[in-house]
């Protein structure tokens, strides 16, 4: 009797405590986070990162989620842009990442993707980020790629405020960003802006130095009223220092200027009908110097390279879906008008011919969702993508992807993706180069197979996930040294990969991820395999993020490059409710992964620098 | 021994109960029985999913009509509020503390978090005591 006092005792203690009104507020707060309502579980092996994630992470710019990321690594390019490649893959592969912001998939004609510029972009508009890989969802119906990045802005209903941020860094570098969100009516809007001068540590070359530093502008506005419509602009432009350059004598005020805008409209019908079109305009600007010079295309020595261009995108986009108790069936059809023009391309002698300028893409896809029972979900999808462009005839490609997911169990759920797909050529293989090479028009896609399997257990506190790959690729893109160009090879490539992720919630405040990851692959040009470990600790009032990411050393032509240590630390303080200070320590070992900018030299440059960053924040 | 060991069991299943309810539900009815001298009055709420809610806990008395009710659990600006000044207003849009002069707290959304405010001039113009729960909400004024 007395035992079964106690425990009621301890029952009704336990239980009042959950009722606590802070706790609740939280429980409140984490039940309705919006990536809960927005991910898709058959679309890809997905990460998330919620809001609370990103806020203590003190995640201020995409690249800061990315080097986070399973199976890829961050790199820098000589002219000291970040850049995301596949583990294991250098900084020329060009992998086809593809990237929403909301409904809006930012195509680029100059890069093979737009990470290049948004990598920098900052995350203060951004609500929540989800990561799809493994094969995502063709449904997504963006161009092909191996990757999606969606980022979700804030909702307008949630935010109702307007906040402004500051923050300085060690290097003297500072960042001002400003958002104002809420309700007109039955309108919500959101408008953002951020100016920032970017400052990082310098190097000397060749008694050259190399400076990395940058300007970023971004606006961000939406306009909308739920399922009516929404209307989104959104605009970057990056001035940046060029570091090394094309060769190795660099002179001062290298410049390469950036910018993305585009401008989305899309309009909600009844009866799951959704109709989109948008414009986006790419510019690009380089004025680049070198006191030797560098070897061009057509084997002559220049001192210089000035290039001016200007590229337009125009996109429509029409979906339906159609929604039963067993089958959600999703029909689209999308049309992409690719535009290029070279203002201005400028060396010393030789220019190359730039012929591919207007690529028109015309895409088909439809996907299946059918629910057998409750435990078991197929998707079936299948997407004809027909390409033409002013120099080849009109290309058509198939891709297809079959998804199986089964709960096993109340705690086990199970994922196997099989996917049959391609990878067209991009635009700086095909239609616009460096002067170090030539661009290619004739290039053509090359097939891809991939499957891909995911277990996950999750039960009270403990998530357990473990995921295995094999991709082959048939006749990839390669460059010739030789030719000076990107040419289709014969040989197939296959590699395989493995992660293993485990999470432990100890209580709403505090938690833990250790996530390893391997590739098996012949030739590793980049880190092959690496290691994550988080945790997310409140004590009192402070939030208090910690982060060490591991990547392993390679040999790339025979140079060793070591293993890397990332350790980055966050400090959140809430000194009142309107006011916010935090501290940031990024790659404070100083130990990260380096990436060989210069052979001849062994320059190493790491893509985090040691840095210090310190933050304010208000909300009015 | 008996009597406590059901007041306990009792207690343990009305906390269970609760916790089966929506999250939102279990904020406002833990925000109404932390308002000391307002547990027996009438409250009406415009949104019907509260309302709904409210009838299936007994300790509050929910009326149908809103010239019935002492306190109102408001989601929407109604001009007739503002001709029912005695009334005790609680409102779920922060922008509502400002327009209705006579409301006394908010549960509203804002900066991407739920939030819980009290007004404290208004608290004691309408006579109205908080719990030590709903104390660290209390605000001088709104922000």
């Amino acid at each position: 009797m007395k035992l079964l006092s106690l425990l009621s005792i301890l029952s009704v203690v336990v239980l009042a405590q959950e009722v606590n009104l802070d706790n609740l507020l939280k429980k409140y707060q984490n039940s309705e986070s919006l990536y809960k309502k927005t991910q898709q579980e058959n679309a890809g092996f997905l990460i998330s990162y919620s809001r609370e994630d990103l806020e203590q992470m003190q995640a201020y710019k995409l690249k800061d989620i990315l080097k986070t990321v399973r199976m890829f690594n961050l790199l820098m390019s000589p002219i000291g842009s970040t850049t995301i490649e596949k583990a294991s893959t250098n900084n020329n592969n060009m992998n086809q990442i593809k990237l929403f912001i909301d409904d809006f998939e930012v195509t680029s004609l100059m890069q093979s993707n737009p990470i290049e510029l948004y990598i920098d972009m900052n995350l203060y508009f951004v609500d929540h980020i989800e990561i799809y890989q493994g094969g995502s969802s063709i449904a997504f119906g963006n161009e092909p790629g191996n990757m999606v990045i969606r980022l979700y802005s804030k909702n307008p209903c949630r935010e109702n405020s307007s906040s402004i941020e500051a923050s300085i860094n060690s290097y003297g570098g500072n960042i001002v960003k400003f958002i104002d969100a809420g309700k007109i009516g039955k309108y919500e809007y959101l408008g953002y802006a951020n100016i920032e001068n970017t400052k990082d540590k310098k190097y000397t070359l060749n008694n050259k130095n190399l400076s990395k530093d940058f300007n970023n502008y971004q606006t961000h506005f939406k306009f909308e009223e739920k399922n009516n419509f929404q209307l989104e602009f959104d605009s970057i432009f990056n001035k940046s220092d060029a570091f090394k350059g094309i060769a190795n004598h660099p002179l001062n005020n290298n410049e390469i200027q950036r910018q993305y805008a585009y401008l989305s409209f899309t309009k909600y019908f009844k009866n799951d009908l959704k109709l989109s079109f948008s414009l986006s305009r790419e510019y690009k600007k380089a004025d680049i110097k070198d006191e030797i010079g560098f070897i061009t295309a057509n084997n002559e020595n220049s001192k210089m390279f000035y290039t001016n261009t200007n590229s337009k995108i125009y996109k429509a986009k029409i979906e339906k879906k159609y929604i039963n108790d067993k089958n959600n069936i999703l029909i689209g059809t999308q049309f992409i008008k690719k535009e290029l023009n070279i203002k201005d391309y400028k060396l010393d002698h030789f220019v190359p011919a730039f012929d591919l300028t207007k690529l028109n893409i015309y895409m088909f896809y439809v996907e299946e969702l059918y629910n057998f029972n409750k435990d078991n979900l197929i998707s079936l999808s299948a997407k004809i993508d027909i390409y033409k462009d002013n120099v080849n005839k009109s290309d058509t490609q198939y891709s297809s992807r079959l998804a199986y997911i089964r709960m096993i169990s109340d705690n086990l759920k199970s994922k196997i993706f099989l996917i049959r797909r391609y990878l067209y050529p991009n635009g700086m293989q095909t239609s616009f180069s460096m002067p170090t090479y030539k661009p290619n028009p004739k290039l053509k896609s090359f097939p891809l197979e991939n499957i891909a399997g995911e277990l996950e257990y999750n039960k009270d506190k403990k998530r357990f996930v473990f995921g295995l790959a094999n991709m082959d690729i048939f006749g990839p893109i390669i460059f010739d040294k030789v030719n000076k160009m990107y040419v289709n090879s014969n040989t197939n490539i296959s590699y395989q990969r493995v992660y293993l992720r485990t999470e432990y919630k100890f209580d709403i405040d505090n938690k833990a991820v250790i996530e390893y990851f391997k590739m098996y692959k012949s030739k590793y040009m980049s880190s092959g395999s690496g290691l994550l470990v988080q945790s997310f600790n409140k004590i009192g009032k402070f939030d208090i993020y910690n982060e060490l990411t591991f990547r392993d050393g390679y040999d790339i032509n025979n140079i060793k490059i070591d293993s890397g240590y990332d350790w980055t630390m966050g400090i959140t303080y809430p000194i009142d409710k309107k006011t916010t200070l935090k501290f940031k320590g990024e790659n404070l070992l100083d130990s990260s992964i380096e990436v060989l900018i210069d052979p001849a030299t062994l320059l190493e440059v790491p893509v985090y620098e040691r840095k210090f960053i310190m933050t304010m924040e208000y909300t009015f | 021994m008996k009597i406590i060991l059901s007041i306990l069991l009792f207690a343990s299943l009305l906390f269970a109960n609760n916790h089966n309810n929506s999250l939102k539900i279990q904020i406002l009815e833990n925000i109404c029985s932390g308002i000391k001298n307002i547990k027996a009055m009438p409250i009406y709420s415009d949104d019907i999913e509260i309302q709904k809610a409210f009838k299936n806990v007994h300790r509050f008395n929910v009326v149908e009509n809103f010239n019935d009710a002492k306190l109102i659990i408001l989601s929407k600006n109604v001009d007739k509020i503002k001709k029912f000044p005695k009334k005790h207003i609680f409102v779920l849009n922060y922008d509502l503390l400002e327009t209705i002069p006579n409301s006394f707290g908010a549960f509203f959304w804002k900066k991407g978090r739920p939030n819980i405010v009290f007004i404290k001039p208004r608290l004691k113009e309408q006579l109205l005591k908080l719990s030590s729960e709903l104390e660290p909400y209390i605000e001088e004024k709104i922000w």
